[in-house]
C-alpha cells in the first residue's frame, strides 16, 4: 500500500523542491528522515541581509570633539569622520589619498598590491575622461544647445572623493550618559570591532537597548542580526548545504530616493556602515565550498562617476569596494559560476569588479545584471541619454562583460533602466554563446533586423526567450546634421554627442526646418515573431510583455527642484517568467530628439523639460506632417505572437 | 497475454494485475518508459507488460494522458532546480487529484516509473500543496507519519530555521 513515507527519498525530494523556506521548515519537524531530506534545501539559498553598525551616539546633535566612527572593517579602506571643531568635520577617505597624491602615502605595499588592478583602474578611468566634466547648458543660444566643456552641473569639478564635505546633519536622539567612541585605527580588526561593542558601557546599554540609528529613523529597513548568517557559516553540516547566497547591501526594496537625503540628513546622506558580523560574514563567503550562485543588490539609485551626488545613499565608489570584497572573497573558493549584480552601477572603469571577476572565473554560466543609470536633471543640465558615461560603457560592454565566458554562457539576463540598444548602443554581433539556452532582454530598442539575427543565431540551443518591456524603434526625429552612422546608430564623437533643441528655442524657422531630420524604420513584431517560430526549434518558452514589477511612475530626484517628469524607472528582478504576453502600445517607440525621449507617437502639445502645454504653438503643420503615425498592425502582431505561443504548445 | 490490437495506432498494456489496456499510441507515449520501448522493440504488437502498475492506477494514467496527449514534450534539463517553484496546477489536474492518498501516491509512483514528468510534476505539487500551512503535528497527522526527534533536537532545528529565513 503507497503512503507518504514509503515514497523514495528522490521522490520526497521532488515534493519539497516545490515548498516554500516556511514550508521547509515546517516539513524539517515532522521526522528525522524529511528532516534530512529538507535541510539540504532549506540552506540551499541563504541572504545576507544589510545589517548597519549601531550609529554612534555622537550624533545625538550636540557638539562633540574628536568624536571617530569606525565604520568597517576593510582596513584599507577606511573611513573616518574627525571632528576638527564644534561645527565641522572633514571626510577623509584613505584610498582617495592613495590617488591623489600618487601613492605616496601608502605604508603598506601588500594593501597595495592587493588592489593594484583597483586602483590603477580608477586612476587610469580619471585620466582617460576628461570629458566626464563634459555638461551642456540647458538655455537656448542662437536656437541650438551645444556640450561646451564647463562643468556646470556643480559649482565644483572636484571629483566626488576629493571634495570636503560638510558634516551630516543627523536626526537628534536622546543623550543617556556619556559616550564613548569605538576606535578608528585602521588595522582593527573585526573582532576588535566586536569586542568593542560588547563592552558595557553606557553606550553600548543605549544602543542595545534600541534599534539602530538607521532602522530608528526608517532608513533604510527593519533591523536584521547578521549572525542569523554567521551561524551557517560556522556550522560545517549546514554550510555545505549552501548553493546560492544573496547578498543585500540595502534594504530589500533597493530604494532608498535621494529625497530623504534633505528630509533626514538636510542634504547628505552619511554613507552606509555595517555592522562588522556583517563585514566578517562577506570575508568568509569563500566558506561557501559548494557555492555556485552569488547575488549581490544595490540600491537603485546612481551617482554617475562625475555629478553631485551627495544625496545618494551608495555611490559608485561604495560599490564598487563592496562588490570587489564579495566578488574576492567568493574567488577564492572559485565556485561560483552564477552571477548575478542588482542595479549594477554603469560606470566606465577599466578595472572594475565584474569583468575581473568573469576573466578570473574559467566558467561563469550565468550573468543577470540590471543596470542602472544617473538620473541627471533635465531642468538643467538635460536628460541622462546624453550623460558622460554611459555611452563608453555599452560600447564596451560586450568585450568586458560577455566575450570572456561566451563559450560557456547557458543564461544571460540583461535589464537596463533606460531603453538600451540603439542609443545607447548595444551591439551584441560580436559575441556568441553556443550554450545559451535562456536568453532575458528587459527594455531592449529593437531596429534592426541584426538583433533577430543574433538571436536566431542561438537557434540550437535557445530553450528560453523572455522580452521585456522591448520595443520596435520605427520613427527617429532630430536635427543633427550627419548623426546616424551606416548601421543606424548615434555616433559617439569622443563621448560626447550632438543634440536638438525644440523649435520653441529657435528663433528661425527655415533654420529649424532645414536641420530637422526624420529616419523611418520598418521592422515589425508581425515579421519577427514568425523568424521565431521558423528559426527557433527547441524554444520552449517565451514571453513578450511587460513584467509587472516595472514601475515607470517614479519620483525624480529633483522632484524639489521643480523636475516633475519622473525619475528613472524600478526595474524588475528574478520576474521574467511571469511575465503575461501582452501586446502593449510601448512595443513600438519613437526617439524624439528635440525632447531626449522614447515614446510611443509624436505629440507636440506636451512639453517635456517643464511640464507645459505651450510648446505646440511652435510646431508647425509642414513639420507635423513628417512625424509618422503610430504602427497600425496591432492584429498582425498578436496573431503572428498567437502562433508563436501556438507552436511552443504544440498546438 | 492479449493480442496487439488491429489498429497500427494502438498498443496493448498489461498491467501488473493481467489486466490488458488498449490505448492509442500517441497516448501511451506520453510514457517515456513505453515511448523507448516502442522504439526498441518496435510496433510488432505485441502487449507492452508493465508490472509495477495495477489496472486501477494504468487507468487513472491514462486518463491523464489522455487529456494530455497534445502537450509539449518535457524539458530535458528537469531537474529540481531547473524546474518552475510553483505549486500552480490547472483546474483539470486538480479535479483529477481528487482522490485518497493511497491513489495519489500510487499515481505519483507509477508517474515516476513510467516516466510522465509533467504527472509525475502535478502529483509533487498536489502533495506539497498538502503540505502547504500546516504544523509539524498537522503534517504528521495527515501523512501519519512518527515523531522520532526528542524534544532537544526539536529546539536545535528550530533554531536553525530561523537562520533561513527570509525577510
Amino acid at each position: 500500500m503507497a503512503h507518504f513515507e514509503a515514497l523514495p527519498s528522490e521522490l520526497l525530494t521532488r515534493i519539497i523542491s516545490f515548498l516554500d523556506k516556511k514550508s521547509l521548515a515546517q516539513v524539517r519537524l515532522a521526522n528525522k528522515r524529511l528532516e534530512q531530506i529538507s535541510v539540504e534545501r532549506l540552506f540551499a539559498k541563504i541572504t545576507l541581509y544589510a545589517h548597519w553598525k549601531k550609529r554612534n551616539s555622537c550624533a545625538n546633535g550636540e557638539e562633540e570633539t574628536d568624536c571617530v566612527v569606525s565604520g568597517r572593517a576593510d582596513a584599507d579602506e577606511e573611513v573616518q569622520w574627525t571632528n576638527q571643531d564644534a561645527n565641522c568635520r572633514n571626510y577623509k577617505d584613505e584610498t582617495d589619498d592613495i590617488e591623489v597624491n600618487g601613492n605616496d602615502q601608502i605604508s603598506d605595499t601588500s594593501m597595495l598590491d592587493r588592489h593594484a588592478g583597483v586602483l590603477e583602474g580608477r586612476n587610469r578611468a580619471n585620466e582617460d575622461h576628461p570629458s566626464s566634466s563634459v555638461s551642456r547648458s540647458r538655455s537656448p543660444v542662437g536656437g541650438r544647445r551645444r556640450y561646451s566643456n564647463i562643468p556646470s552641473r556643480s559649482s565644483s569639478p572636484v571629483p566626488r572623493r576629493r571634495r570636503i564635505y560638510s558634516p551630516p546633519v543627523e536626526p537628534r536622539r536622546e543623550r543617556a550618559g556619556e559616550v564613548e567612541y569605538l576606535s578608528a585605527d585602521s588595522d582593527e580588526s573585526d573582532q576588535e570591532d566586536l569586542e568593542w561593542e560588547s563592552r558595557p558601557t553606557s553606550r553600548n546599554l543605549l544602543a542595545t537597548s534600541s534599534i539602530p540609528q538607521w532602522a530608528s529613523d526608517g532608513l533604510p529597513g527593519p533591523p536584521y542580526d547578521a549572525h542569523m548568517f554567521k551561524n551557517i557559516l560556522e556550522d560545517a553540516t549546514l554550510k555545505k548545504h549552501v548553493r546560492e547566497v544573496q547578498i543585500y547591501t540595502c534594504n530589500t526594496d533597493c530604494d532608498l530616493h535621494p529625497t530623504y537625503a534633505d528630509k533626514w540628513y538636510k542634504g547628505y546622506m552619511p554613507e552606509p556602515e555595517f555592522d562588522p558580523v556583517y563585514n566578517q560574514c562577506i570575508e568568509r563567503l569563500f566558506e561557501f565550498t559548494n557555492i555556485r550562485n552569488i547575488t549581490v543588490h544595490f540600491d537603485r539609485h546612481a551617482t554617475g562617476n562625475h555629478s553631485s551626488c551627495d544625496e545618494i545613499f551608495q555611490d559608485s565608489e561604495f560599490q564598487q569596494r563592496w562588490l570587489g570584497r564579495i566578488l574576492r572573497s567568493i574567488n577564492e573558493c572559485n565556485h561560483a559560476t552564477e552571477l548575478a549584480v542588482r542595479h549594477y552601477e554603469n560606470t566606465f572603469e577599466p578595472n572594475n569588479e565584474v569583468p575581473l571577476l568573469i576573466e578570473s572565473v574559467a566558467k561563469l554560466t550565468s550573468l543577470r545584471l540590471s543596470i542602472k543609470h544617473e538620473e541627471t536633471n533635465r531642468l538643467s543640465v538635460g536628460p541622462t541619454y546624453r550623460c558622460g558615461n554611459i555611452h563608453p560603457f555599452w560600447n564596451r560592454f560586450s568585450a568586458r562583460f560577455l566575450e570572456p565566458s561566451q563559450q560557456d554562457f547557458t543564461t544571460l539576463v540583461l535589464y537596463s533602466d533606460l531603453p538600451l540598444g540603439w542609443f545607447p548602443k548595444l551591439d551584441l554581433r560580436k559575441v556568441h554563446f553556443p550554450k545559451l539556452r535562456s536568453l532575458t532582454l528587459g527594455q531592449h530598442i529593437f531596429h534592426h533586423d541584426h538583433q533577430v539575427d543574433w538571436i536566431i543565431s542561438h537557434s540550437s540551443t535557445l530553450e528560453e526567450l523572455y522580452l521585456d518591456r522591448c520595443s520596435i524603434l520605427y520613427h527617429i526625429g532630430h536635427g543633427i546634421t550627419d548623426w546616424l552612422d551606416e548601421g543606424g546608430y548615434p555616433k559617439e564623437n569622443s563621448g560626447d554627442y550632438g543634440w536638438t533643441s525644440g523649435p520653441e528655442h529657435v528663433q528661425d524657422d527655415a533654420e529649424f526646418s532645414g536641420s530637422l531630420q526624420f529616419v523611418s524604420i520598418s521592422l515589425r513584431w508581425y515579421d519577427i515573431f514568425p523568424q521565431f517560430v521558423e528559426k527557433l526549434h527547441v524554444l520552449q518558452d517565451f514571453k513578450f510583455g511587460s513584467s509587472k514589477q516595472w514601475k515607470m511612475d517614479t519620483d525624480s530626484r529633483y522632484i524639489e527642484q521643480g523636475c516633475q517628469t519622473g525619475g528613472l524607472p524600478i526595474m524588475p528582478w528574478e520576474d521574467e517568467k511571469n511575465i503575461d504576453n501582452q501586446i502593449s502600445e510601448t512595443r513600438y517607440m519613437i526617439w524624439d530628439d528635440m525632447e531626449q525621449i522614447y515614446r510611443p507617437r509624436w505629440t507636440s502639445d506636451a512639453g517635456v523639460y517643464n511640464n507645459d502645454k505651450s510648446t505646440d504653438k511652435f510646431w508647425r503643420d509642414e513639420w507635423k506632417a513628417r512625424f509618422e503615425p503610430y504602427p497600425d498592425c496591432k492584429e498582425a502582431d498578436e496573431a503572428a505572437l498567437q502562433t508563436l505561443l501556438n507552436k511552443i504548445k504544440g498546438i | 497475454m492479449a493480442a496487439t490490437s488491429a489498429d497500427a495506432k494502438k498498443v496493448t498494456l498489461t498491467t501488473s494485475d493481467n489486466a490488458d489496456l488498449t490505448v492509442e499510441r500517441e497516448v501511451a507515449e506520453r510514457s517515456i518508459l513505453i515511448k523507448n520501448l516502442l522504439e526498441d522493440i518496435g510496433d510488432n504488437g505485441d502487449a507492452i507488460p508493465i508490472p509495477n502498475v495495477n489496472e486501477a492506477v494504468m487507468k487513472k494514467v491514462l486518463e491523464w494522458c489522455e487529456q494530455h496527449r497534445k502537450d509539449p514534450p518535457a524539458s530535458q534539463d528537469d531537474d529540481a532546480d531547473s524546474r518552475k517553484k510553483s505549486t500552480d496546477i490547472d483546474e483539470w489536474d486538480q479535479k483529477f487529484m481528487q482522490v485518497d492518498q493511497e491513489m495519489l501516491f500510487e499515481i505519483i509512483l507509477a508517474a515516476n516509473y513510467l516516466d510522465i514528468k509533467a504527472l509525475l510534476d502535478v502529483g509533487c505539487k498536489t502533495v506539497a500543496n498538502m503540505i502547504k500551512g500546516k504544523s509539524p503535528d498537522e503534517i504528521r497527522k495527515t501523512f501519519n507519519i512518527q515523531n522520532d526527534f526528542t524534544p532537544e533536537e526539536e529546539d536545535q532545528i528550530r533554531r536553525e530555521n530561523e537562520w533561513a529565513e527570509d525577510r
